[in-house]
């Protein structure tokens, strides 16, 4: 389990390229070295804000990997919060009752900051009107960031997910890219801070001659990810014309939502929400 | 403070205008009902054209409080300017004269009660509390995965974040030198 782990690892793409400049930073190295004075001093330059590193407990002679990643992306108008309380349905097709954001009725307001990048009428008989799979950028007037949320089918993998979602993006549809006037949209709240230890790979060791042989006692993941009716920026032109229905975007079943620096090739942050476990209830 | 400032602002700001409007009623010598209607009408002009952008400019540099103060201070000035007109006519002129003047308060009432205001306060955002904080442990419908192609399990939620794999390749790059083996 380690080694297909660590195997999965090493074959990841470096994904510094796609993260925004002055958004993150990492290093490695030893502890007598003094890599623990160096983050400090680091952090405490490019992100002040930021809470001080903490490593409790590490041994004199230990290595030391630690990387930073944040992102505030703010939408420049946010979207309004939902009257009435949503219904989320899983894929077990169990409801939850959860606060929502988006907008009814005041489409245009977002015309400017919210973008179509797919949408497909997914019933087989084309004139019906209501089953449909879809993406968003949430906040198309932001040069820097990108927020998608999308209504598509699960994959084995977020890399496939990610790739079929694509392959639509990049097909030409049948839909202007900017949402109409009479449009509506509800996706659900999230907010959480996770703190995950990667099991796989603690109590063994490193067997790199160049890492001394050093267990690793701690692999750890700290996430701290929000997405509210503020945390996102998009720009869309307000256009009106003639479209025989509106769409309801309705993130109220399975989604995915990831964030990337826009034009990126790769996300930084993916998630796929299957139930109701992280949502605001 | 910012409060008293904001205020202040919006009163000198009302003020400034209404003394502009004086200005123009006797240096071309018009009546005070053409003073008070060109009075009315850029101030709704202005509100039709500008309602917004400042709004979603104080959004945005976070001064979104002491805007809204700042547009309360304007409407309560220029409610009570519209008043004192009023007030004033309503001892010496004709019911034509008060009726006006009436319906000018109305409009501004109007405006004051539906515009920017009301939508500034729906702008204005205080995060909500977590809805999960702590060990992945306590956590049985979602799963971390360390890596884009790490197989999902179905059923649950999916998490991934490219801050573990620049941290990976941190030791790979700078400890390792070579792919890591564990």
């Amino acid at each position: 389990m380690a080694e297909e782990f660590s195997q999965r690892m090493n074959l990841a793409p470096d994904y510094s390229p796609d993260l925004p400049q002055g958004d993150w930073y990492a290093k490695g190295g030893w502890v007598d070295q003094g890599v623990i004075q160096d983050i400090h001093k680091d952090m405490a330059e490019h992100f002040p804000r930021a809470p001080r590193p903490e490593f409790p407990g590490i041994e004199q002679r230990s290595f030391l990997g630690y990387a930073f990643l944040t992102s505030k992306i703010k939408f420049s108008i946010p979207y309004d919060e939902c009257e009435r309380p949503a219904v989320f349905t899983d894929n077990q097709g169990k409801t939850t009752q959860i606060p929502a954001f988006g907008f009814n009725g005041t489409a245009r307001r977002y015309s400017k900051q919210i973008k179509r990048l797919y949408c497909e009428n997914m019933a087989q008989n084309k004139a019906m009107w209501g089953f449909f799979h879809y993406a968003l950028d949430l906040c198309a007037d932001d040069p820097v960031y990108q927020v998608v949320v999308a209504v598509i089918p699960a994959k084995a993998t977020l890399e496939e997910t990610l790739k079929y979602l694509e392959e639509k993006i990049s097909i030409p549809s049948e839909f202007e890219s900017k949402i109409d006037g009479n449009d509506t949209l509800q996706a659900p709240e999230l907010a959480f801070h996770i703190t995950h230890n990667f099991t796989e790979i603690t109590g063994h060791s490193f067997e790199n001659e160049s890492m001394r042989k050093s267990p690793i006692d701690d692999a750890c993941l700290d996430i701290l990810f929000r997405l509210d009716r503020s945390g996102v920026e998009l720009i869309a032109q307000a256009k009106s014309y003639y479209r025989c229905m509106p769409v309801d975007y309705k993130f109220l079943q399975p989604f995915l939502v990831y964030l990337k620096k826009r034009g990126a090739t790769r996300p930084y942050f993916v998630m796929w929400v299957d139930n109701d476990e992280l949502l605001r209830k | 403070m910012l409060t008293a400032v904001a205020v202040i602002a919006g009163v000198l700001l009302s003020a400034g205008t209404l003394f502009l409007l004086y200005w123009f009623r006797f240096k071309w010598k018009r009546s005070w009902h053409e003073t008070s209607v060109l009075f009315l009408a850029i101030y709704i002009l202005v509100d039709l054209v500008f309602r917004h952008y400042p709004i979603h400019w104080a959004y945005n540099h976070n001064l979104l409080p002491i805007v809204s103060l700042l547009y309360t201070g304007i409407y309560l000035f220029t409610f009570c300017s519209m008043l004192v007109f009023f007030v004033r006519y309503l001892l010496h002129s004709p019911i034509k004269t008060l009726l006006f003047y009436g319906l000018m308060i109305g409009i501004v009432f109007l405006i004051v009660k539906t515009r920017p205001l009301e939508y500034a306060e729906k702008m204005l955002y205080t995060p909500k509390p977590l809805t999960f904080e702590g060990s992945s442990e306590n956590l049985s419908r979602t799963q971390i995965v360390p890596s884009l192609d790490t197989p999902i399990a179905s059923g649950k939620n999916v998490i991934w974040c490219a801050s573990w794999t620049m941290m990976w390749k941190e030791i790979q790059n700078t400890l390792a030198k070579e792919p890591v083996i564990v």
